[in-house]
């Protein structure tokens, strides 16, 4: 019986061995490679699920000292005032103020203490005008000061939170004037230009904001008049006419009109009264909750800086819709950044 | 001719005269809590000299070489103005 030789130099038998040799590599290499990289990935997916649960047990052990915390000083508040209710003295002011402090301090960003501060306000304020002696005047006087300072601290180191973020500008203003202020971007007061083509725009006027001509003559025919052209452009921006009303010792009524500033390719070509809104400010508005949305989507807030007879100091603030308070962004911004990058190196 | 230019010649010195020494500017800028503050009346004391700040809380006034007291809010900043231009901030 003759063998039957095959040549392995045939194409197709090389073929073969090299389809065989390969499959064999390929399976030894997957045995190696799928276990090492299925390992890798479930060991990521543990490090961030890891990451998640202590970023989730921390804001929730913080939540509950928080809660714990407000529950206190709230019922040590009140239970304050209830026990003062008809002393008011003195004592009993000096803690109220006290609590207000402790308050406003540690839980600015959920709790609006206005209300509150401008009850013993009122109360202080009562009890100066029925002062006899110059002591105790100067004794409601000084606590009056320590209330205003205790809000102040707060409002202030708000206002330079929201400035880093936005736009603010300081001025001063008198009783029945009005002013301008453009709450532009930095950048705007360089490149924006008024309707000659050649001004720059300053962060505000004296006197109220531009609108197109023949506007007031619309608004005030009513229906009968014909509809005003409304300026054409590529791009808005927001501008507030601020007027106050009547000023007192510790804060002002102002009327406030919101422009929207019309450009054309960065030219101004005319400005709109979108709404008016009449308001107090006093020293002790908060920015954080005491602010308003505008139709771009942006929050303007108005903080009353000081009162000189008929002139008030206001600071104007412009910010993102979008801003979290800063007890929260650090935690929010990390947690995301961490999430995104699969860097679990911080893990406590 | 010269008895007919010296009168005119004595009116041009006395003109010259009353005129105010030459003017330099004061400036500055005013703040108020560390923040500059616009629409702010700065005026100097018994004249009728008054401005109002800029955007940035600017202000320049041209006075003549002397010591002035400027108002703020009530206040009072004394200044010495020389004959180069002269800064003066004022912190409220």
């Amino acid at each position: 019986m003759t063998e039957k030789k095959t040549t392995p130099s045939s194409l197709s038998g090389r073929l073969e061995s090299a389809a065989k040799l390969l499959a064999a590599v390929s399976a030894v290499i997957s045995a190696i490679v799928i276990p090492v990289f299925l390992n890798s990935y479930t060991e990521k997916n543990r490090r961030a699920e890891l990451f998640l649960r202590t970023m989730t047990e921390r804001e929730k052990s913080d939540t509950d000292i928080r809660q714990s915390m407000f529950q206190s000083l709230l019922t040590g508040y009140l239970g304050s005032l209830k026990e003062d209710f008809v002393k008011a003295d003195e004592e009993s002011l000096r803690r109220r103020i006290m609590f207000l402090e402790l308050l406003t301090v540690n839980f600015q960003e959920f709790f609006n203490a206005k209300p509150l501060f401008e009850d013993v306000y009122r109360r202080l304020e009562r009890n100066l005008e029925a002062a006899t002696t110059e002591k105790d005047r100067r004794t409601w006087t000084a606590l009056e000061e320590q209330l205003i300072r205790a809000s102040t601290n707060i409002v202030s180191r708000q206002a330079r939170m929201l400035n880093n973020i936005g736009t603010s500008a300081v001025f001063n203003i008198t009783q029945g004037e009005s002013i301008c202020v453009r709450l532009y971007d930095r950048e705007d007061f360089a490149v924006l230009r008024r309707s000659d083509r050649a001004s720059l725009f300053r962060s505000f006027d004296a006197g109220p904001c531009l609108e197109p001509p023949g506007a007031s003559a619309g608004r005030g025919a009513g229906s009968t008049g014909g509809a005003v052209a409304e300026p054409r452009g590529d791009s808005r921006r927001q501008s507030l006419e601020i007027t106050p009303l009547a000023i007192s010792k510790a804060w002002a009524t102002v009327q406030v009109g919101i422009h929207e500033d019309v450009f054309d390719k960065r030219v101004f070509t005319g400005s709109l009264l979108r709404g008016s809104i009449t308001f107090d400010i006093s020293y002790f508005d908060l920015p954080y909750m005491d602010n308003t949305k505008m139709s771009d989507g942006s929050r303007f807030a108005l903080v009353l800086r000081g009162v000189a007879g008929d002139s008030v100091e206001i600071e104007a603030i412009r910010f993102r819709n979008d801003f979290i308070s800063l007890r929260d962004r650090p935690y929010f911004e990390e947690m995301i950044q961490k999430l995104q990058k699969g860097d679990t190196a911080g893990v406590p | 001719m010269k008895k007919a230019i010296r009168p005119w010649l004595v009116v041009v010195c006395l003109a010259l005269l009353s005129q105010p020494l030459m003017a330099t500017e004061l400036f500055g800028t005013v703040y108020s809590k560390g923040s500059p503050v616009a629409n702010l009346t700065v005026e100097v004391k018994e004249t009728n000299v008054k401005i109002k700040t800029g955007p940035n809380g600017e202000y320049r006034l041209d006075l003549s070489p002397g010591n002035y007291t400027l108002l703020v809010r009530g206040r009072e900043f004394p200044v010495s103005v020389g004959s180069s231009p002269t800064r003066r901030d004022i912190q409220l």
